[in-house]
């Protein structure tokens, strides 16, 4: 099926992309500053032609948490859980679950890759070590 | 300020109200001068300004301003309270917050809607001490630092919040109980985390003028800055643009804070720093200019920020171990030092105090010295 993306809000085409398992990148016309969070402006120049592109899903693990308590019934079952920041494409950052990884491995600079877990009670986004 | 409890059984306005009245009250006021009130509050969480001025049937209220703001609000808005009386809007002005803290809307439980929540919910990053856990945790990979400092700023405050009666937490905590306190967000334990707290804490801002008549020595803001940087974020919580998770506003707003008091960070006698979570002090000692980079553990490792130390910093404990009014009740400590009412924890000859308010993109903070009269 075919997403009219132009009819979508950014915040639209960003959960639109991620249910079909892609992280969407907004790239700066002006100044090719990479970030992911849906807006139409550009925080880093100002400018407001921001183009997206589909992110490999490639990043580095920038800082991280480790959760022992989940502030609700649902994130309780899951502690200790990892979220972690992580740096895609041109050090966009996006905030997600980090799996696969024994705690003593977490690292700065780790690479990672993102899945897409299908399960609705899972996060949407899940990174794991690149080199498992 | 009304005493901090886990329960304290009462509406948010009644605890606004004692606070407001005992503010007055305090200074020798009369309540029908005061004709504006500032308030902040997160989620519906507080009761408005508006409502406030009815309760206290304030004659003619003109300058009222209800904000939804968090920690970084209490410096900004003492600063808008000192803005309008320059401008000539309002005469003397109440900021307050009010809240049960603990027994009504605690931190973490509340689900607000907004695009930032909208990219981090979703991942299980729910709650601020998970937020600046994350900020923690690069700060201490970048200074090569360990989680030692974190402890060390807990047992610093403890040791302050023995001599203070509103403090929640008033025992000591050493290392080895440090160590004992429960992982919350790991780097952070229970310990490093702000203990939530049902009360209310309110500033009563006047002229200098008038403040010279009433009945203590006036305090006076010598300086002060809000602000935050490019890619500040959509909400207190949003740090997906900030590009430096260690170093926060107070980097930001440090020589626009100088600069306005004509003063340095080596002509303070104290520090009040915003310290929802410990980390939010080894920051803002750096930001400021207190501390080198990535010497500020070292600096409260010391001594220097404990009782009869050279920069004593919370000396109520802070919102670590006194309790969470988002930030108002660090103002009303510094005010407090200054007007040599803090009781058995007055730091001797203390004549002026840097506060801050706010822990990650954006915040305030305020120098004020105590001024003598003859």
């Amino acid at each position: 099926m075919e997403l009219h993306m132009e009819s979508l809000s950014e915040e639209e085409q960003y959960q639109a992309a991620l249910s079909r398992g892609q992280i969407l990148i907004r790239v700066c016309d002006a100044c090719d500053a990479h970030f992911v969070l849906p807006l139409p402006g550009c925080p880093e120049c100002g400018a407001g032609e921001i183009d997206s592109t589909v992110s490999a899903g490639v990043g580095r693990l920038y800082t991280w948490m480790v959760a022992h308590h989940g502030f609700s019934p649902e994130l309780d079952a899951d502690v200790p859980y990892v979220v972690g920041a992580v740096e895609l494409e041109g050090a966009a950052r996006i905030f997600a679950r980090v799996e696969k990884v024994s705690l003593e491995k977490l690292a700065p600079g780790l690479e990672l890759m993102a899945t897409f877990p299908e399960d609705p009670a899972r996060p949407p986004v899940v990174f794991v070590p690149v080199n498992l | 300020m009304t005493e901090l409890t886990k329960k304290s059984g009462r509406s948010v306005m009644s605890l606004a109200l004692e606070a407001c009245r005992g503010s007055v009250d305090d200074a020798g006021m009369n309540l029908s001068e005061v004709d504006g009130v500032i308030s902040y509050g997160f989620n519906n969480d507080s009761v408005s300004s508006q409502a406030v001025a009815t309760a206290l049937g304030l004659p003619a209220p003109r300058y009222l301003v209800t904000t939804e703001m968090g920690g970084q609000a209490p410096c900004f808005l003492i600063m808008q309270a000192a803005a309008a009386i320059e401008a000539g809007l309002a005469d003397n002005v109440l900021v307050y917050r009010a809240l049960n803290g603990r027994s009504g809307q605690r931190v973490g439980t509340a689900k607000v809607p907004g695009t930032g929540p909208m990219m981090r919910y979703p991942a299980g990053l729910v709650a601020y001490p998970q937020i600046i856990a994350m900020w923690a945790r690069r700060y201490l990979i970048e200074t090569g630092r360990d989680e030692s400092d974190l402890a060390a700023v807990v047992s610093a405050q403890r040791l302050w919040a023995v001599d203070n009666e509103r403090a929640m937490r008033r025992t000591l905590m050493s290392e080895q109980d440090y160590a004992r306190s429960p992982m919350v967000a790991d780097p952070f334990r229970a310990a490093d985390c702000t203990t939530e707290a049902d009360g209310a804490c309110a500033i009563l801002v006047t002229s200098r003028r008038r403040a010279l008549d009433l009945r203590h020595d006036p305090v006076v803001i010598e300086g002060a800055a809000y602000g935050t940087g490019k890619r500040s974020g959509l909400d207190a919580g949003d740090a997906m643009l900030w590009p430096d998770l260690t170093r926060n506003y107070t980097t930001h707003i440090a020589e626009q804070l100088w600069s306005s008091a004509g003063m340095g960070p080596r002509d303070v006698d104290m520090a009040q720093l915003y310290d929802c979570f410990s980390s939010s002090v080894l920051l803002a000692l750096e930001g400021l200019g207190l501390a080198e980079r990535g010497e500020a553990g070292r600096l409260v490792s010391s001594g220097a920020t404990v009782p009869g130390g050279r920069l004593p910093v919370n000396t109520g404990g802070g919102l670590l171990a006194e309790g969470y009014l988002h930030g108002m009740n660090t103002v009303y400590e510094a005010v407090s030092q200054l007007q040599g009412s803090a009781g058995k924890r007055t730091v001797p000859d203390a004549r002026s105090c840097v506060v801050t308010s706010g822990a990650l993109t954006d915040g305030s903070a305020l120098v004020l010295t105590r001024e003598t009269r003859n």
